[in-house]
């Protein structure tokens, strides 16, 4: 397989505290083994559902594939 | 440049986001003047690429690093820092896709750079296929791309480095599409530029690849003048090609330093301010500044075509409403007067 650069949009329903290591664990959970998420960015916010919730973040990057 | 009765430095980093719209540097080097006021407010800015490469116009201030999208993202994170002041020697990737006499322009922007400003250049590698880019919008409308060869761009890159080159500057030649409307909006001042989302992914492989300075330039055949020509897209319209504020930023470009720490060198954790627009706040470096407690400007001023606020993700932010006031505001820090005295607000 050779290496590739990927779309990926993902949501990320977040919990309390800081969203940077919960969107990094998202990405790397969506990618998976032998790629990585080479840019990323919340693209969208959406409106909690439930009071003193957090609203779900759409995360869209672009995901690099090595070869395998 | 200073004196002995200013305040020391207060490195700050200034985001504008490539390939999202923003009224204030989704063009062609247009936040250049916001980058010249906050870099004097606080005596040191580190900044990306898209804020500065304005084509054929660039400028050189010591008091600005010149830090290319992923390394800015690891320096924000703690994974890098940056050494500056030092001298890189540039060299040139070109896309073996870009035909004569397009290619042979960009052979002599790079003999123009050694001649005229002195800059050391070098070595020139064409890649061994042609890299074949492609260009695609997400579905927030920020624009992003791809490559057909990316193994390409990174032996090139190799190649280079393996040559005595210190800095890479890439030229990939990018899809001609004069009439499009996506492009005609661009070039009225409106919309996103189609073609930085790629030229992003472009600089971000090759620098997660290599681990040094880098930066892009797309080569494109000339476009008809167009009257209606926004100032802020004139820039890329002066000169046949995009490349001189690439070799000019890359040549006094810091050097990322991973690991070992030594004198001299600049840390996040020096990091006193962040500057981004107030809707495009989702992304790593400055999710990375926040949520260690750097104090946020959010400029309002700066619209794009996200709506990713402090509000929205929960962040604490110090409102601007123009880049004049967020420099103000930096100003404040680096002097340390409170930002909510009743005097600033």
């Amino acid at each position: 397989m050779n290496p590739s650069l990927e779309p990926l949009e993902l949501e990320v329903q977040p919990e309390g505290g800081p969203l940077l290591p919960q969107v990094r664990r998202a990405l790397a959970a969506r990618v998976g083994p032998g790629g990585e998420a080479l840019r990323w960015a919340i693209t969208r916010v959406a409106p909690p559902t439930t009071p003193g919730s957090r609203g779900s973040l759409t995360v869209e990057a672009v995901v690099w594939r090595r070869s395998l | 440049m200073s004196g002995p009765w200013d305040s020391p430095p207060l490195p700050t980093l200034m985001v504008v986001p490539t390939g999202v719209g923003c009224r204030v540097g989704g063009y062609a080097g247009d936040a250049l003047p916001a980058a010249r006021l906050l870099a004097a407010a606080s005596g040191c800015l580190i900044t990306h690429p898209n804020v500065l490469n304005a084509a054929a116009l660039y400028w050189s201030d010591p008091r600005i690093h010149y830090v290319e999208g992923w390394a800015l993202n690891r320096f924000a994170c703690g994974d890098l820092a940056l050494a500056p002041g030092r001298r890189q020697r540039v060299g040139l990737v070109l896309d073996q896709g870009i035909e004569e006499p397009l290619l042979l322009r960009h052979r002599q922007v790079a003999e123009a750079c050694s001649a005229s400003l002195g800059l050391s250049i070098g070595p020139v590698v064409i890649t061994d296929e042609p890299l074949g880019v492609g260009l695609a919008w997400g579905g927030s409308g920020a624009s992003w791309g791809t490559l057909q060869a990316p193994a390409a761009l990174l032996r090139a890159g190799e190649k280079v480095l393996a040559g005595g080159g210190t800095a890479i500057a890439v030229v990939a030649r990018f899809p001609d599409d004069p009439d499009s409307g996506a492009l005609e909006a661009y070039r009225h001042g409106e919309g996103v530029d189609g073609l930085a989302g790629a030229e992003a992914v472009i600089s971000h492989l090759l620098s997660r690849h290599l681990g040094v300075p880098c930066a892009h330039a797309p080569a494109l055949a000339p476009l008809p003048p167009d009257p209606l020509l926004d100032p802020r897209a004139a820039a890329e319209e002066l000169g046949h090609t995009f490349l001189p504020c690439v070799l000019v930023g890359l040549s006094r470009a810091p050097d990322l330093v991973g690991g070992a720490s030594r004198p001299g060198l600049l840390h996040r954790d020096q990091l006193g301010a962040v500057v981004a627009p107030a809707g495009a706040l989702g992304g790593e470096a400055v999710l990375a500044c926040a949520e260690r407690g750097v104090p946020l400007i959010a400029v309002s001023g700066n619209p794009c075509v996200l709506k990713v606020d402090g509000a929205a993700l929960g962040l604490a932010v110090v409102e601007a409403s123009s880049y004049a006031e967020a420099a103000g505001l930096v100003l404040a820090l680096r002097e340390g007067v409170a930002l909510q005295t009743p005097a600033l607000r």
